[in-house]
Order: structure tokens, then C-alpha cells, then sequence
């Protein structure tokens, strides 16, 4: 019988904001949405290799079956593998980061119980439907990614995502015209939706508006890191 | 019922809070090895399902879980968690298939991290501690048991309730797996609660040396689990 030492917990059991391991304050939380395909791992990719020079990133992905979102920013994102942690989530992705958050929790734990310095832990959400958002006790801001090629009417579809994210990406605007999708019917349904709230069109495969996304991030979610940055 | 016995019927809400599935442990993603069992065995209907709970749910409750959550509060009342670190070696020992060990590990844990942040208690922070310093293992029987010393759930009920959570759990993963709807998930739910109280019966005259539940077919489907081509629960 293995001795109970070999079985020590590996992950700490206390909220992270009081951490007994953590010296600074608790990294800032971004949570990144969106259906199927719609670049949620893009998104990442791109804001990972724009702000792993500035900050001290983690990152959080999470499939259904799977850890191949982990695997592909293992593959491809200038971060260290030690810092991607792929989660599966069985068959309710949504349920993971809404609902019942303890395995995600779990996660963020582990990796700021390895990484203390950590000030930033973005956490993608596996593709889910409209009504997908992200528990505010999980993170302080979500983005919602979606796409032209799922067709113009999205973003009047509604929903809490795309009505109430913090920031919301209509990606692959390239593809626009080989998916007969009108730009100027997702802006005007998109300001209707979300009335204040900002969205952004981007193509963060080719990097278009990709600025924008990270000067967005800065001012709006990391102005802790700042502050503190000043002190 | 005079004002005292009202009063002992507190516990019943808070039995009902931590048996809810809004009670966040990671429950929903775990099929506790009935995916890998659907597919080995062919399992389609609500009479599959009732079967299983008959050949194997119901038979591991009476033999395995619930004697050892008995036993886990006898420990916990006598305080002694020294005793209860050989009884979690024993719960770690029998199970085998990885899956299912660390969906009661992370379960347990996940349970035991909210228990701390809505009751505060002393023996919850003595597990705690023994927990972070590997002399205890976190499995969600143990967790279990400490959480209805905590909510004070008497010992019947408290068997009771882990049973139904059990076949609960069983029901809900069934509408994903079978070709039932809610209602004939419901049903045989039903028709398995009618024998819990049979099984809770059973478990109360099970010693510590005769405990325990060997299911080896039911055991390789766990581990195959974790090599399936397509799945759609973590366990």
C-alpha cells in the first residue's frame, strides 16, 4: 500500500486570493467564450504571445473530451508548457464555467499555487451556445468570440453572452464576403444588443484588430496590474 | 411535534443544500463508470438501467459505500482521524480504476474547499489540515461523512440521502447515455429508491472485515474508460 505521503494533495484547498504560497495579489481572472470554432483559441494564442513579454501569464483551456486546446498553445504559444493547464470538462462545457465551477477553480489553484507570481490566468471556456457566460466568482471579465461565417443574424440572436460580455469579438471578418455575411448588419445588430458595451471586429488569424483587443485588456481588466506596478 | 423536536428537524434543509446538484463538487461531469458500462454492455432502455441498479448500484451501496461512510462517522465522532486515514487507505484501495479514484479524490475535495466557506468548524479544519499535509486523502466518502456530522443529518438519514444521491447521479447520466427521456429516468430512479431503504438496512449489520464490493467486470469497464475513443463523462 502506497504510504499517505505519496498522495499529499497536489492542489491547495483554500480560496487563492488568501493563498498561504501566494505573496502578490490575486492574478487578474479573463474568461474567453464562444460557439464552436469561432476562434477562442486564436483569441488566446494571439493574447498570449502579445503580453508574455509585459506579464506573468497562465492559461486555463477547457474541452469537452479532449486537452487538445492545451496541446495546441503547448505547440505554438511562446508560453512554457507548465503554465497551460487543459481541463475536461465532460459534456456540459457550460456548466464548468457558469454553474459549477470547481473544477476550474481547482485549476486556477494549482497553477497560482506553481506559479505565485502569476498576474494574469486567462481561462477558455470549450464551445458552447449563446446562452454560455461565465460565473463572476470565476472570473472579472469575459470575452465572447464569434464569427462571420456562423452568419450575420448572431449577434440580434441575443442571449447573455452576447448581450452582457465585457467585450465581444466578431472574428474572421476576412471571410466575410465568401460567407455572404453583411459587416454593417452585425455592427448595427451588435450596438442594438449591446447598447454600450463594446464589440470589436477583428480577423485574429492575420492579427486585424488584434490592437485593439490588447489595449482594451490593459485599460479596462489589468489596471490592478498597473497600479500596483506604480507602488 | 413539540418546539424541540422542530428544532432537531433543522438539518433537513441543509441535508437538502448539500445533496442538491447547485452544490458545486464536479459531480455532473462523472457518469461513475455506467458510460463505459452502457457500451460494454448494450444498455439502452430504463429497464437497463433499473437492472443496473438492482445487479450492481444498489448491491455496492449496501456492501461498500454505505458501510464506510457508517464508518467514517463513527471515526469522525470519536475524533479520531488517525483511524479515519487507514479507513480512506482502505475506500483509496478499492478503487481500482484511476478514473473513478480521483472523480472521489476531486469530488471530495471540491466538497470539503465549499464546506469550509460555509460552515466553520474546528473538525472540518482538522481534515483540512491533516489533508494538506498527506495524512488524509479527501475521498468524497470520508468528506461526506464529515460533512453530515457538520449539518448534524441523523445516521439513517444520512445513508439515506448518499444512496439517493448515488442512484441520482446514476438517473441523470442515464438521459445522456440511453435512449430514456426525464420522465422514464425519473421512473426508474423510482423504482430504485424503493429498494434503498432494503439496501441501507443491509449496510447497517455490514462489520468493517466484511466490507466491500468486487465487481471486476464493472471494475476493467472503469479503467477502459480512460482510453476510450469517444466519451462524454470524465469517468
Amino acid at each position: 500500500m502506497k504510504s499517505l505521503t505519496q498522495w499529499a494533495v497536489k492542489e491547495p484547498l483554500i480560496d487563492n486570493s488568501m493563498s498561504k504560497t501566494q505573496t502578490t495579489p490575486r492574478p487578474v481572472r479573463v474568461g474567453i467564450g464562444g460557439p464552436v470554432g469561432s476562434g477562442k483559441t486564436m483569441l488566446l494564442l494571439r493574447l498570449v504571445e502579445s503580453l508574455n513579454e509585459k506579464y506573468e501569464l497562465v492559461a486555463i483551456t477547457n474541452d469537452i473530451y479532449t486537452k487538445e486546446d492545451a496541446e495546441f498553445l503547448v505547440k505554438n504559444s511562446p508560453l512554457d508548457a507548465g503554465r497551460i493547464l487543459g481541463v475536461e470538462t465532460g459534456g456540459c462545457p457550460h456548466t464548468a464555467i457558469r454553474d459549477d465551477t470547481s473544477m476550474n477553480e481547482a485549476a486556477i489553484d494549482s497553477l497560482t499555487m506553481q506559479f505565485p507570481q502569476a498576474q494574469v490566468v486567462f481561462l477558455e471556456s470549450g464551445g458552447d451556445n449563446l446562452s454560455a457566460t461565465f460565473s463572476p466568482e470565476l472570473v472579472d471579465a469575459f470575452i465572447y468570440v464569434i464569427d462571420v461565417s456562423q452568419g450575420d443574424k448572431i449577434p440580434r440572436k441575443g442571449g447573455p453572452a452576447i448581450r452582457f460580455s465585457d467585450l465581444m469579438i466578431i472574428n474572421k471578418i476576412e471571410l466575410a464576403t465568401y460567407v455572404g455575411a453583411d459587416l454593417k448588419v452585425m455592427d448595427r445588430d451588435s450596438k442594438k444588443m449591446r447598447e454600450d458595451r463594446p464589440y470589436l471586429f477583428c480577423d485574429l488569424k492575420s492579427r486585424k484588430g488584434l490592437e485593439d483587443v490588447v489595449e482594451w485588456l490593459e485599460r479596462e481588466c489589468f489596471f490592478p496590474l498597473q497600479a500596483t506596478a506604480q507602488t | 411535534m413539540n418546539s424541540n423536536e422542530l428544532q432537531d428537524q433543522n438539518w433537513v434543509a441543509s441535508l437538502l443544500q448539500v445533496s442538491d446538484p447547485l452544490f458545486p463538487t464536479g459531480a455532473y461531469a462523472h457518469s461513475m463508470g455506467l458510460e463505459q458500462w452502457v457500451a460494454t454492455c448494450g444498455y439502452k432502455s430504463g429497464d437497463d438501467l433499473l437492472e443496473f441498479f438492482l445487479e450492481h448500484g444498489g448491491p455496492a451501496l449496501a456492501r461498500l459505500d454505505l458501510p464506510y461512510l457508517r464508518f467514517a462517522r463513527t471515526l469522525l465522532q470519536e475524533k479520531n482521524l488517525t483511524g479515519l486515514a487507514d479507513l480512506e487507505q482502505e475506500i483509496d484501495a478499492w478503487k481500482w480504476a484511476s478514473e473513478i479514484r480521483e472523480a472521489s479524490l476531486k469530488q471530495g475535495r471540491g466538497r470539503l474547499r465549499l464546506l469550509q466557506k460555509l460552515w466553520q468548524n474546528s473538525v472540518v479544519d482538522d481534515y483540512r489540515r491533516q489533508l494538506e499535509d498527506g495524512k488524509l486523502f479527501g475521498h468524497h466518502l470520508a468528506v461526506t461523512a464529515l460533512q453530515f456530522e457538520v449539518v448534524k443529518v441523523p445516521e439513517r438519514s444520512g445513508l439515506l440521502a448518499y444512496g439517493y444521491q448515488t442512484l441520482a447521479n446514476y438517473a441523470s447520466a442515464s438521459i445522456k447515455l440511453l435512449r430514456i427521456g426525464p420522465e422514464s429516468a425519473q421512473s426508474t430512479l423510482q423504482a430504485g429508491l424503493d429498494k434503498l431503504p432494503e439496501w441501507v438496512d443491509q449496510s447497517m449489520s455490514v462489520t468493517r472485515e466484511n466490507a466491500g464490493w468486487f465487481a471486476p467486470a464493472f471494475d476493467i469497464a472503469c479503467a477502459q474508460h480512460a482510453t476510450a475513443f469517444s466519451r462524454l463523462f470524465i469517468s
